[in-house]
């Protein structure tokens, strides 16, 4: 570490007037441009029952945008690469199904419902954080093994057993169409809002070197938190979004260990810690995916 | 992120966006002529995942029907005969696809109606866009009672024995050889759970005792301790719905430790991997929709054996004819029937089509019968024992039984022996 430090000439120690400036710049530039990027999504998005017959494909590939959107806020911006993410996605689709099918919850009530519960993993997953790297990854994915195993234990009337939940209420699909555009969105606009203020700075910082970052002063923790609930959060309303979309939620489907993956590589391709990177990353492979898939009947 | 990054990402984004509208619109489609040449029926089959043996086992008999059906000049619709298409995607037993599959057959493939994808998950998650867009369902693997619940109009279970009726005959069975407790041994997995409640509401509907009610998380070995519990409760139907795997590995520990059930009934004790297991394997009662000695009263289609013949005709070198197969033959079979008698191709139509037949049909499999909703109500399944050197019996339904049936089943000792 002292040689480290004393081979670092001074001028580099301590550029705050010069990293400072160009930061704001960017910051200015930024938001008008991705805004405008934005508005050119959701008019996209808000003209697409009209235009089009179906819209299915919209509202996973707005689905993708969200989940991977909401990954990268904990893996791109703190390191932290949690391979339990689906467990999120199916408590939020499991807690929807529960107050809407059992307890006959309006669809809001379910959303609010399943927002909770998302928040509330995160909080109480959130002992694992003390973990770092590998370690970090594994035991999130075993908690969600743990948590679909106790789901499925659970009372049939409870939470549907191993046989799932069909929603038998009917939902009406544009407007969940549109709440799925409403959440990705809402996901890439935070993602933005942390990236240009410094806290985008402490979190890359804790990504970088979370002994270092903890040194000069970040609160690793309480950031590392903040994000790990937020990430969970935007998942778990996901997952209730989807469920009420497809009526049908089963432990299988709604703890699918791909739903992590594809969130991670999704993320990934467009560039982990970027807030354009799930997005591009999310249309590039859903678009692929679609073409492969047409493909194969052609 | 440097600016220059930024706003060069900013800009692709943009692109990306705009192609990803354009897209699907520019995908191509299938204009409908105003003259109709031919019945368009959409089904998905899954090439990969969970549902991709079972599917492909169905559509090799819908591909039997199909062949048949067009050689005889197509079905009778409005005066006329129409060749029948088939226009199958693959799904890859995901329930996210399936949306967008059912879309794709309906918006750029403009079917008549659509088959079901295999199983209540997909079926639940594609009758939405069926349902939405008045385009009937015809169901072909679809067990779940919940489907039918969820106020579909147009979705109708033409082939499969639901899940909450497939223990009537077994528990029918059990009363009438004189036992008195049902036990259950399910898999933490959605049918094999279903459908050990289903026995013991079944059993419970008889006024049978219910015993154990076991679960287990897959990938357990060791069930000496459930099947004690089992044993204890002095099981006289002893009802494992999980895997053939795990059954052999409980029928081993059962005989290691000498434990013996009057009756055992399993969806898999006919599986080629259970009859390997030989003098072990007698007694054990399992599930059949078809047997080519059970010829009922049919009035549509081929019978049982006629069938299997076709089958085995058209698939000389296998896979053979399983469940699967001969419930999607029996739903093209109605379904066929359904699309002649009705007077257009419309939802409604064919729904009111199908409820005028329910009841007066009987095809390989027994007798169609349905309620408003579409779930199915006829097609009792046949309790098959395994007897000695391989042989297998029908012991219910009593109307088509082919034997009397070994009740108590032969002990361990007495297996050793024969």
């Amino acid at each position: 570490m002292s040689m480290v430090m004393q081979s670092v000439p001074p001028a580099e120690a301590a550029p705050s007037v010069r990293q400072r400036a160009p930061l704001f710049r960017l910051h200015r530039a930024s938001v008008s441009i991705w805004c405008l990027t934005l508005v050119g999504i959701g008019l996209i998005a808000v003209s697409i029952p009209a235009v089009s017959a179906g819209v299915s494909f919209w509202f996973y590939l707005f689905q993708w945008i969200a989940l991977a959107s909401a990954l990268n806020l904990m893996a791109g911006m703190t390191g932290y690469v949690p391979f339990g993410f689906a467990a999120f996605f199916g408590i939020g689709a499991y807690a929807a199904a529960v107050l809407n099918q059992f307890h006959h919850a309006p669809t809001w009530a379910a959303l609010v419902g399943a927002t909770a519960a998302g928040a509330l993993l995160a909080v109480l997953f959130a002992p694992t954080l003390r973990l770092r790297g590998v370690f970090f990854s594994v035991v999130s994915l075993s908690l969600a093994i743990v948590l679909r195993s106790v789901i499925v234990l659970l009372p049939e009337d409870v939470a549907g057993g191993s046989s799932g939940i069909t929603i038998t209420g009917r939902h009406d699909p544009i407007l969940l169409y549109y709440l799925m555009v409403a959440v990705s969105m809402g996901a890439v606009a935070i993602a933005t809002a942390i990236s240009v203020t410094p806290h985008g700075l402490r979190l890359k910082a804790i990504g970088d070197d979370l002994d270092a970052a903890q040194i000069i002063g970040v609160n690793a923790k309480g950031l590392r938190l903040a994000m790990w609930v937020l990430s969970g959060t935007i998942a778990a309303v996901c997952g209730a979004i989807e469920g009420l979309y497809s009526s049908a939620i089963d432990p299988a489907a709604a703890f699918n260990i791909l739903i992590s993956t594809k969130a991670i590589i999704y993320a990934a391709l467009g560039g982990l810690g970027t807030v354009m990177g799930p997005v591009v990353g999310a249309v590039i492979m859903t678009i692929t995916d679609e073409l492969i898939w047409a493909l194969s009947h052609c | 992120m440097k600016r220059r990054q930024f706003l060069k990402m900013s800009r692709g984004i943009g692109f990306l966006a705009a192609g990803a509208a354009v897209g699907p619109f520019v995908a191509p489609t299938h204009a409908q002529t105003s003259g109709r040449k031919s019945i368009r029926i959409g089904m998905s089959v899954a090439s990969t995942g969970t549902f991709a043996h079972d599917s492909q086992s169905g559509r090799r008999a819908i591909d039997l029907w199909l062949e048949q059906v067009n050689a005889q000049g197509g079905l009778l619709h409005q005066g006329q005969r129409y060749q029948v298409e088939l226009l199958v995607r693959d799904d890859r037993s995901d329930k996210q696809l399936a949306p967008r599959v059912y879309e794709s057959l309906i918006f750029d493939e403009k079917v008549d109606l659509v088959l079901a994808p295999y199983g209540s998950t997909l079926t639940a998650a594609a009758a939405t866009i069926t349902d939405r867009n008045d385009i009937f369902m015809m169901g072909w693997a679809v067990a779940a009672d919940s489907v039918f619940m969820q106020g579909y109009k147009y979705i109708v279970n033409g082939g499969t024995t639901p899940v909450s009726r497939v223990p009537e005959m077994p528990v029918q069975a059990l009363k009438r050889f004189g036992g008195k407790v049902v036990s259950t041994i399910a898999v933490d997995e959605p049918y094999s759970d279903a459908l050990a409640g289903s026995f013991r509401a079944t059993a419970e509907k008889h006024g049978l005792a219910i015993g154990a009610t076991e679960k287990y998380s897959r990938g357990a070995k060791d069930f000496t301790t459930i099947l004690n519990k089992a044993a204890a409760a002095k099981t006289g139907l002893l009802c494992i719905t999980s895997y053939d795997t795990d059954m052999i590995v409980m029928l081993r520990q059962m005989k290691e430790n000498d434990i013996n059930f009057p009756a055992i009934f399993s969806t898999f004790s006919q599986n080629s991997s259970i009859l390997a297991l030989g003098n072990d394997a007698i007694g054990l009662w399992g599930q059949s929709n078809i047997d080519p000695r059970v010829a009922y009263a049919v009035n549509l289609g081929p019978t049982a054996a006629q069938y299997l013949d076709a089958y085995n005709a058209k698939y000389p070198n296998g896979p053979q004819s399983d469940i699967n197969s001969a419930v999607a033959f029996a739903s093209l079979m109605v379904l066929g029937a359904m699309i002649e008698r009705a007077p257009s191709l419309k939802a409604r139509d064919l729904k009111a089509a199908a409820l005028d037949l329910s009841g007066h049909l009987t095809v390989l499999n027994g007798t169609y019968r349905i309620d408003e909703t579409g779930f199915q109500t006829g097609y009792d399944i046949l309790v098959i024992q395994n007897t000695a050197k391989g042989g297998r019996e029908v012991i219910a339904p009593a109307a088509v039984a082919t034997a009397a049936p070994l009740f108590p089943m032969p002990t361990w000792d007495q297996k050793a022996k024969m």
